[in-house]
């Protein structure tokens, strides 16, 4: 399972080098809040660009899961990375969700609301439920959530995108291929890591058009955001920004004390995954460019980043967890509702499982799950979904930078003692 | 010589009461208005738009307005007001006591009104519609329950305004909740707003105005328009005044052929132009 080393160099590469990337950012906020009509014009663009790469992310995801679980199983040291796996999932989501909690009852967003921010929040809920007939998206209870990781027909599964049923079917297909350890399975471990390669291929095609890609999503993204709900939420909004940067400042520590070397090279070697998780807002569609950057950046074992990493989008989601808790603190204190030690307690593992929960369900559907956290605490989950849902275009690219980036932390501690250069 | 004046006498009493019907006897109840040369309508004392409201220079103008403007105009009389009425039942009142001859207000055509006036086909119909303690509903309310059924339980408390229709609505809807009663209505939506009581009910026009003059009121109660029940408005008029309720019957039906009452549909309920006045 020998890495060929790509030594061909192509006259394309400049679209690769960061200042192409940047520019490319930098242009798609420019166009999104100076000249949104055009936003929207080639916003079709970016479509096409995400669905490029989430049409390579479910097989990639299946594959690595697979192929990765199937030898490490066969090779017999699973039970070490399963556990320190557990430990680090476990302690990143309840520190996460602490933390979002704490910087949330510290700063008090919901409190203190000035008229006119109320006034803009009333307006923005009033028209949402008077003229939209459709029924919220069902956030469902715990129990649904769990129902629907356990998929009773794969294919269906896998067309309509569950992701956590994926997940679960190539975490258990894995294992049983591991535990085989016969010769026809070993060669159909090879087909999945082939296959598994060429679809990394295809990713790193299609990087060469990430500052147009990033150009396109940015501009309607930004676009879409109502400059007043911003305003009226900005103290929400700037909260949210100040507890992702600070997780990402952790992040590159723990990274850069678990890789070593020079700190500068482990920022660096995730620069690109951090581009396409800010552009695309779309955890799943970093996964190629983590374990890019993570094997070939950071030389980082294969075997456990392909097993970490899309386990973790799915499992490990920081910034979710922090949106949940820093949001339902929000939600708390507008309505004057305090927070006594069953409540802090609620909060925390409500997000947690929020956090979870959302990871498998796309857009709306993801941030009605915080109605985990509010139904506990009696608070209304229709004006938090409104509410959030007006500032997401803001807050989502940032919040899934920290997801990712928080995975690859959590990937570098795991593979920490297993660190082979390539 | 007495049989002649027996047969003047019948003669005169055949002859004058024909005559005088041939030359144009009216309904009592149109010669009253055509006597007085104007109409009196009756209309609640305080603005209520699109209905009925007072513009800039202090003039009365809305939906009841022109229909009573127009209606003044087609029987060719003067158009006088009266705005007395501190409730909605005290404007029907003010028909049945004959001070007023038509009741142009948003009245809701209640059976239990009925039965003192008569009132004509329904010239607009309106949705019932509840402010509701977005709090109450988060803490109590089951996820998959209705909201209207989570509402009719006892330990809920409904705020209605008194002398309006609604009363009787919120019996008919919400007979197992108890009924809260409010002179005004800014004092019950206060109520909602605090959790005093878990919701107000009243006509969807009423609702969409105070959203409208009180957007922040969105984070805290919730607006639900019951569609399947209605609140239909007619015009109401004494139970003797037979002709004139034909009469404002066929008008409606006028109005809705030749495209009046669609015009006005558009300006009063379909835009918000009139508020510029």
């Amino acid at each position: 399972m020998a890495e060929r080393v790509d030594t061909v160099k192509s006259p394309l590469d400049f679209l690769l080098s960061p200042w192409m990337v940047f520019s490319g950012i930098s242009a798609g906020v420019l166009i999104g809040t100076q000249y949104k009509a055009f936003a929207s014009d080639i916003a079709p663009l970016g479509d096409i660009y995400l669905a490029l790469l989430q049409m390579c992310i479910l097989p990639i995801m299946i594959t690595a899961i697979i192929s990765s679980l199937g030898r490490l199983l066969s090779a017999g040291h699973a039970s070490g990375y399963i556990r320190r796996l557990a430990i680090v999932f476990v302690s990143g989501l309840f520190l996460a969700g602490l933390l979002g909690l704490s910087l949330g009852l510290v700063i008090k967003p919901g409190k203190g609301l000035g008229m006119e921010d109320q006034v803009t929040m009333g307006k923005t809920i009033y028209e949402a439920e008077i003229y939209s007939d459709k029924p919220m998206a069902n956030s469902g209870s715990f129990t649904d959530f769990v129902r629907k990781m356990v998929p009773d027909n794969i294919f269906l599964a896998i067309t309509q995108g569950h992701n956590l049923a994926v997940l679960f079917f190539s975490i258990l297909t894995g294992i049983a291929m591991g535990l085989i350890r016969s010769a026809s399975s070993n060669t159909t471990l090879s087909v999945i890591d082939s296959f598994y390669d060429t679809f990394l291929k295809i990713i790193g095609w299609l990087m060469y058009g990430l500052p147009l890609g990033l150009l396109c999503l940015l501009a309607d993204q930004i676009s879409r955001v109502g400059n007043e709900m911003m305003l009226a939420m900005l103290k929400l909004v700037v909260l949210f920004y100040v507890c992702a940067l600070f997780l990402i400042a952790v992040y590159s520590i723990l990274i850069w004390l678990s890789v070593g070397g020079p700190y500068l090279r482990s920022l660096i070697a995730l620069k690109e995954t951090i581009m396409v998780a800010l552009g695309t807002s779309s955890s799943f569609a970093s996964i190629p460019s983590a374990l890019r950057g993570l094997q070939k950046g950071l030389g980082l074992e294969k075997r456990t980043t392909d097993l970490v990493v899309p386990i973790g989008i799915s499992l490990n989601p920081h910034g979710s967890v922090m949106h949940f808790a820093i949001a339902t603190v929000f939600i708390a204190q507008i309505y004057g509702t305090a927070l006594g030690i069953k409540g802090f307690f609620i909060v925390l593992f409500g997000s947690i499982f929020a956090g979870l929960a959302a990871s498998g369900a796309p857009g709306l559907g993801g941030l009605s799950m915080i109605a985990l956290a509010l139904d506990p605490l009696g608070l209304p989950t229709r004006v938090a979904v409104i509410l959030l849902a007006a500032i997401d275009p803001v807050i989502d690219p940032i919040l899934t930078a920290v997801n990712v980036y928080g995975n690859c932390a959590s990937t570098a501690l795991i593979a920490k003692k297993d660190r082979k250069q390539i | 010589m007495k049989t002649f004046y027996l047969f003047i006498q019948t003669f005169v009493l055949i002859v004058f009461p024909a005559a005088y019907a041939a030359a144009g006897d009216l309904a009592p109840d149109m010669e009253r208005i055509l006597k007085k040369g104007k109409i009196t309508v009756a209309i609640y004392y305080d603005d209520t738009p699109p209905f009925f409201m007072h513009d800039k220079k202090g003039d009365m103008f809305g939906l009841d307005i022109e229909l009573a403007r127009d209606i003044a105009v087609k029987l060719g009389v003067k158009l006088e007001l009266n705005q007395e009425a501190r409730t909605f039942d005290e404007v029907v009142e003010l028909v049945y006591r004959k001070k007023a001859d038509v009741a142009i207000s948003m009245i809701s055509n209640t059976l239990s009104r009925a039965v003192r006036v008569r009132f004509t086909d329904p010239y607009m119909v309106l949705y019932r519609a509840l402010l509701i303690n977005r709090l109450e509903l988060a803490r109590h309310k089951k996820k998959d329950e209705d909201i209207a059924a989570f509402l009719n339980n006892p330990g809920i408390k409904i705020g209605v305004i008194e002398g309006t229709s609604y009363v009787g609505f919120a019996d008919e809807d919400f007979n197992r909740a108890k009924r809260v009663s409010y002179k005004e209505w800014p004092l019950a939506v206060k109520d909602v707003l605090e959790g005093r009581i878990s919701a107000a009910l009243y006509d969807e026009i009423e609702i969409k105005n105070w959203n409208r003059s009180h957007p922040e009121s969105a984070l805290y109660v919730q607006t639900l328009i019951m569609k399947d029940k209605k609140d239909p408005l007619s015009f109401a008029v004494s139970w003797e005044d037979k002709h004139l309720l034909a009469w404002l019957n066929l008008y409606l039906q006028a109005i809705r052929i030749d495209g009046t009452y669609d015009r006005l549909v558009k300006k009063y309920i379909g835009s918000e132009q009139w508020r510029k006045e």
